[in-house]
């Protein structure tokens, strides 16, 4: 009975396993023992969280420090939140989660202030194509604003919404890199939410966004 | 189930094909001329990043080489251009996006201009980043012969650069020898032509293509004087 309901799981593990090896998948269920995993699949069911477009970008030889993006969608009617990320020690020492903010240029040291209201991190110009308008541009005189990162306790991945960790935003901070980041390789990092528990996702490394 | 399925085929392929650029690009920093694609980028007439009037003349300004000490002055080769940015290597965001769409930019442009654009990249954490370290940082993602990492020691001549750049730049006061500390700074880029003008800034978040179209632009420009 028990091995009856473990087979459609295992398959479920499995296809998202090898379409994460693409770069785009489903959430791959924790499925190390069977009796969490099921537990943990109520759990993700409840705020019905999906992962995708998950990636890291390589790391330079010399680099300490990486990086690692995705987008998680919450079809649920639940709040959620993402409050820690972690990687085998294999892969870096610690894992933080970040924001990178853009401060106006002259602000005095800023205190760290966990800001996870948004899903998007305020940034300049993102995405646009650029133009004369654009926002950056400031008055020319007062400089120009600064890329802080600061740590967050959480990102909020609110019912029927999505958070969405982005270079120049939100993004998974890998610190003391065991070893280089390499392209065609993937890390897994467990993403711990508050309400869907632990998921494992298979994270591609790239050299730029999927 | 069904729908997501379908999203993932429509994403697979889609990244089969973006793998499959990324492979032509990517991996390979030699020089390949972009003669095979039909679909070749349109470029567009006007400059995608910002351009002051009148443009900001650095020709006087220079730092020096990380690893030999040798002035670099802010002006490109003849007919080139030079990409001049403040970072440091312990960037893992937005150093790292930055350069590496100065990579994919480069790449989308024929070889010949491609290879008529340097790298800059001036620390503003001079504490933890040594020559070495900033070389080969560098050369992760680029040539060796386009890369000009550059670093001082001496906090005034680098205040100097920044002011007349408008670079704004912060570092955690941290004990000698420490590593890690917070350091802010803006990711502009400046494009200097070869009479040491910057002829257009790119704020953090501008796309590859808008680069490599700033670039081709005023690339093509010197063939027209």
């Amino acid at each position: 009975m028990k091995a009856m309901r473990i087979a459609p799981l295992a398959a479920i593990t499995a296809a998202s396993l090898l379409l994460g090896a693409c770069g785009e998948s489903e959430t791959a269920e924790k499925a190390t023992d069977t009796e969490s995993s099921a537990s943990e699949t109520t759990a993700a069911a409840k705020s019905a969280l999906s992962i995708s477009g998950q990636w890291a970008r390589t790391s330079p030889m010399v680099a300490s420090a990486g990086a690692a993006y995705l987008t998680i969608d919450n079809s649920g009617d639940t709040d959620d939140e993402l409050l820690t990320a972690s990687v085998d020690a294999s892969i870096a020492a610690k894992v933080e989660l970040h924001e990178t903010v853009a401060v106006e240029g002259g602000a005095t040291e800023s205190s760290m202030m966990p800001t996870a209201e948004s899903t998007e991190a305020p940034m300049m110009n993102t995405g646009a194509t650029g133009s004369a308008e654009a926002p950056m541009m400031g008055t020319g005189t007062t400089g120009a604003p600064m890329m802080e990162m600061r740590p967050v306790t959480s990102i909020a991945a609110p019912a029927g919404g999505q958070a969405i960790l982005k270079p120049g935003g939100y993004h998974i901070m890998l610190l003391e890199l065991a070893k280089p980041l390499e392209v065609g390789t993937t890390i897994e990092i467990t993403l711990t939410f508050k309400e869907a528990g632990e998921m494992v996702v298979s994270v591609p490394v790239r050299d730029t966004a999927p | 189930m069904k729908a997501s399925f379908r999203v993932g085929v429509a994403s697979f392929s889609m990244l089969v094909l973006l793998a499959g650029f990324s492979i032509a690009g990517c991996g390979n920093k030699s020089e390949t001329a972009n003669t095979s694609n039909s679909d070749k980028p349109i470029w567009a007439t006007e400059l995608a990043g910002i351009s002051r009037e009148p443009s900001l003349d650095v020709s006087e300004l220079s730092l020096p080489n990380a690893v030999d000490g040798t002035a670099q002055v802010f002006k490109a080769d003849p007919d080139g251009l030079l990409l001049l940015y403040f970072g440091y290597t312990s960037c893992p965001d937005v150093c790292p996006t930055t350069l590496s769409d100065f990579r994919v930019a480069l790449e989308e442009l024929p070889a010949d201009e491609a290879s008529r654009v340097d790298v800059a990249m001036a620390t503003v954490d001079p504490d933890r980043d040594t020559g070495e370290l900033m070389s080969s940082y560098l050369d992760h993602f680029f040539e060796a012969d386009q890369i000009h990492p550059l670093r001082t020691e001496d906090p005034e001549e680098l205040s100097r650069v920044t002011q007349t750049l408008g670079v704004q730049f912060s570092v955690a006061e941290h004990a000698a020898g420490a590593t890690e500390y917070d350091v802010s700074h803006s990711a502009i880029t400046y494009v200097v032509d070869d009479q040491g003008l910057v002829r257009v800034e790119w704020p953090f978040g501008i796309d590859s293509q808008a680069m490599a179209s700033d670039l081709h632009l005023l690339l093509s420009n010197y063939k027209e004087k």
